[in-house]
């Protein structure tokens, strides 16, 4: 496999259409790093809240 | 153990919360590692090594995109209405809560399809948008999925909003196969299918194996983010049994 591009030049030009392929891939590249937050910070706020419910469980015991 | 019976017992031995939880807890970061280092790969493949097509060269670049997201939005439904039908006769919360985690990540699919394909469709069909069979069946089931959503939040019984919701995916399942069938019934704009049809895939195999990896790379992302978005709605059904139970005793 050999790249299809001469430099990097030719590379961030993409023929003449950069801003339709590299805003495409762009928005793809968000959201997949954006789903993965919210996935992990909504998994860490849901264990924390589960663990004070049962701190809270317990004292009651 | 037959087929039918190996599948049985994999439902069942899943649709135990506890040995849910168990067995994501190791698959999760498998899937999330397979699933990162493959979409890295398949994005290099798509943007430097694949060729250019020898007719919207370096534009047919966002075929690699597009597609694994179509397949993603519109694979995402299937499960979600698997889901609903073992909810609705087996009465498995678990398969609720995995119809309601895949709407989400569903609809976010179709949105980045529509969206990847509106940039395609500019310098290839020299428009944004067009009322054409395939785009409009494909923003009808975004619409699905905001609808899905939007329904198990307006209904607070929670038992109510599942049956609802479930009965609604079922019923929107029907545009799916409007999807599949829309570039044969209304030849339009969008092109016919290319990678699964009769008489085998018409792409080049230098352009075919690059959208078949990235194809696997978002499959295997849609399995890690149902892994993680699904061991947190069974800690949030957790933490509200909990708190049922404290404000009783209280």
């Amino acid at each position: 496999m050999k790249p299809q591009f001469a430099n990097l030049q030719d590379f961030l030009n993409m023929g003449g259409h950069s801003g339709y392929v590299f805003s495409a891939f762009g928005i793809s590249i968000a959201l997949i790093i954006g789903l993965t937050i919210l996935g992990f910070a909504n998994a860490q706020k849901a264990n924390e809240r589960l663990k004070s419910l049962e701190e809270l469980r317990q004292k009651g015991k | 153990m037959g087929k039918s019976k190996w599948g049985k017992y994999l439902i069942n031995f899943l649709a135990n919360p506890e040995r849910f939880m168990r067995f994501s807890k190791i698959a999760m970061p498998i899937f999330g590692v397979l699933a990162f280092v493959s979409l890295v790969i398949g994005y290099v493949w798509a943007l430097v090594y694949a060729p250019a097509d020898y007719q919207q060269m370096e534009t047919a670049r966002i075929m690699f995109i597009h597609v694994p997201s179509a397949w993603v939005a519109t694979g995402a439904y299937a499960m979600m209405a698997i889901a609903s039908i073992v909810f609705l006769v087996w009465r498995h919360n678990l398969a609720d809560s995995a119809a309601f985690v895949g709407a989400k990540i569903g609809a976010a699919f179709t949105a980045l399809c529509l969206i990847t394909g509106s940039i395609w469709g500019r310098p290839t069909w020299g428009t944004w948008w067009e009322w054409d069979g395939r785009l409009t069946s494909v923003l009808v089931l975004f619409f699905i999925y905001l609808g899905y959503l939007a329904l198990r939040g307006a209904i607070s019984d929670q038992t109510k909003a599942a049956k609802a919701a479930a009965i609604l995916s079922l019923v929107g399942s029907v545009n799916i196969v409007i999807i599949r069938y829309s570039v044969v019934w209304w030849n339009t704009l969008h092109q016919p299918a290319a990678v699964i049809r009769k008489g085998g895939s018409s792409l080049h195999p230098e352009l075919l194996k690059p959208l078949l990896f990235n194809g696997l790379a978002f499959m295997l992302f849609f399995g890690f983010l149902m892994l993680l978005n699904l061991r947190t709605e069974i800690i949030k059904k957790r933490i509200s049994a909990i708190e049922t139970r404290l404000y009783s005793e209280n």
